[in-house]
């Protein structure tokens, strides 16, 4: 086996709570969500915290669930702060008065990105299952604004939203933010149970490549676009968290420490806790981390590939999920497997037309 | 796409959001902001290091030039440009 040199992790991924007031049936919470009373406190956080920053990382992004569903959220932030990390909060903006934010800020919070679910009032209320969180939502980002923090809007696309994409954009400019996010959803977990709503024509797809390319070159230092293409009608795979254990690592509301936010489905790990140990030994001796680290767990086709440093053979929940095989190539990659293994389901709704209430399966609050 | 360069005149500062910081485990300075995390080398460190929101790219280049020993002539060009990349990634602005 050759040797793997581990590089130091630069990103946190602080979720610190599976708890959220909108039930958005793509969450990339699991889905058997982690419940309040087993959520690590305050203290350990900070620990976390400070281990993180000693361990090489530079960035912590404090999400959920909805972190303000935390009422010790100043307080975490600025243990993060203390620690030295750039402080991201990603947010769905419920649940944070003014007089509450101002304490975030306050406390050292750098950047907040802020999730929208459409431009459309109706279409907000049908994926986030809350009357009126738009315009709440709308609220918030004057808030942020108002108080010079920088903004980031992640709007995540699926079939129901993404003839909007134009509108999306004007509204993020609207809003002030100076990046945007199109991130089109991830089909694991939540979003795996609603592919038949969510999943977007392929037309829809190659339409968004063109309006976003078209835009970010009209948009040029005005607002930065970053995109996540459908990656089912890819070619290659993405890489997953930038490679399995070398950039970032995930703290789930209870401790337990994972590669990717879908790690635990692939049962035949166990996930280490910082309850029980430190973010170092965790980091560069657990089994979890080293599992699928530098190429020799790789199948021959990606070992031997040019792309491996690129995508690291891509997802390995996906493997396991639709080859029954976490060892596998991603089931997107053409070269790996020349017969699509990932063809869309059938179309129903189509793209535009309303899709109701009843054909979704939203995550619960908590 | 064609980007046209910033001019010397202008006095660049941190956009909102974005601090540079000595990375210990590595031992090399990073830009961090929303989105951006950038390990500079040597002359990204030295040019961001100068950025202090009150001196122009022009006072810069001249501080450099002194502190380096080097004609200024010879590194206005790769101070405009990496100031400019800079801008466009949010990292500066003017
Ligand atoms: S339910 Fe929606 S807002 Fe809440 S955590 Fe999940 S994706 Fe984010
Ligand atoms: S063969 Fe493996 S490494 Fe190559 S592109 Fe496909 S998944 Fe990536």
């Amino acid at each position: 086996m050759s040797q793997v040199t581990i590089p130091a992790p630069q990103v946190l991924l602080a979720e610190v709570t599976h708890r959220c007031p909108l039930q958005c049936p793509y969450c990339s919470n699991p889905t058997e969500l982690i419940k309040k009373d087993t959520e690590i406190s305050t203290t350990d956080w900070g620990r976390v915290f400070a281990e993180a920053a000693d361990l090489g990382v530079l960035q912590v992004s404090i999400s959920g669930g909805e972190p303000a569903a935390r009422r010790d959220l100043t307080e975490l932030i600025r243990a993060a702060r203390d620690a030295d990390l750039y402080v991201n909060l990603i947010t769905s903006g419920i649940g944070l008065t003014q007089g509450r934010l101002d304490d975030l800020v306050e406390a050292g919070c750098d950047h907040i990105q802020l999730s929208l679910q459409d431009v459309d009032s109706d279409g907000a209320k049908l994926i986030s299952n809350m009357d009126k969180s738009l315009e709440r939502k709308l609220d918030f980002a004057r808030w942020v604004r108002e108080r010079s923090v920088p903004l980031t809007v992640n709007a995540v696309m699926h079939r129901l939203n993404l003839d909007r994409l134009p509108e999306i954009i004007e509204l993020a400019l609207e809003l002030g933010a100076r990046r945007l996010e199109v991130a089109n959803v991830q089909y694991h977990g939540w979003a795996a149970l609603n592919k038949q709503v969510l999943m977007p024509t392929q037309e829809q797809s190659s339409r968004t490549n063109q309006i976003v390319a078209e835009a970010r070159e009209s948009l040029n230092g005005r607002l930065l676009i970053d995109y996540v293409p459908v990656d089912h009608y890819a070619e290659y795979p993405k890489s997953c968290m930038n490679g399995w254990g070398r950039v970032a690592l995930i703290v789930a509301p209870d401790g337990s420490v994972l590669p990717c936010h879908n790690a635990t489905t692939l049962k035949h790990l166990s996930f280490p806790n910082v309850r029980d140990q430190s973010l170092t030994a965790i980091w560069y001796e657990s089994s979890a981390f080293n599992a699928y680290r530098g190429d020799s767990w790789m199948p021959e086709i990606c070992r031997s590939c040019d792309r491996k440093e690129i995508d690291f053979g891509g997802c390995r929940c996906q493997a396991l999920a639709i080859l029954g095989d976490a060892s596998a190539a991603d089931p997107v990659c053409s070269r790996a497997h020349p017969h699509s293994l990932v063809i869309a389901t059938d179309e129903s709704p189509q793209a535009g037309e309303v899709a109701t209430s009843e054909q979704i399966t939203y995550r619960p609050n908590s | 796409m064609t980007v046209d360069l910033i001019p010397a005149s202008v006095t660049p500062r941190f956009d909102y959001g974005v601090r540079l910081k000595h990375d210990k485990v590595r031992e090399r300075h990073v830009v961090l902001g929303p989105e951006i995390l950038i390990e500079l080398n040597q002359t990204g460190t030295a040019i961001m290091s100068e950025i202090d929101g009150q001196s122009t790219i022009t006072d810069i280049i001249s501080r450099l030039a002194a502190r380096f020993e080097v004609n200024p002539n010879d590194i206005t060009q790769d101070v405009i440009e990496f100031c400019t990349s800079m801008v466009m990634r949010q990292v500066l602005r003017t």
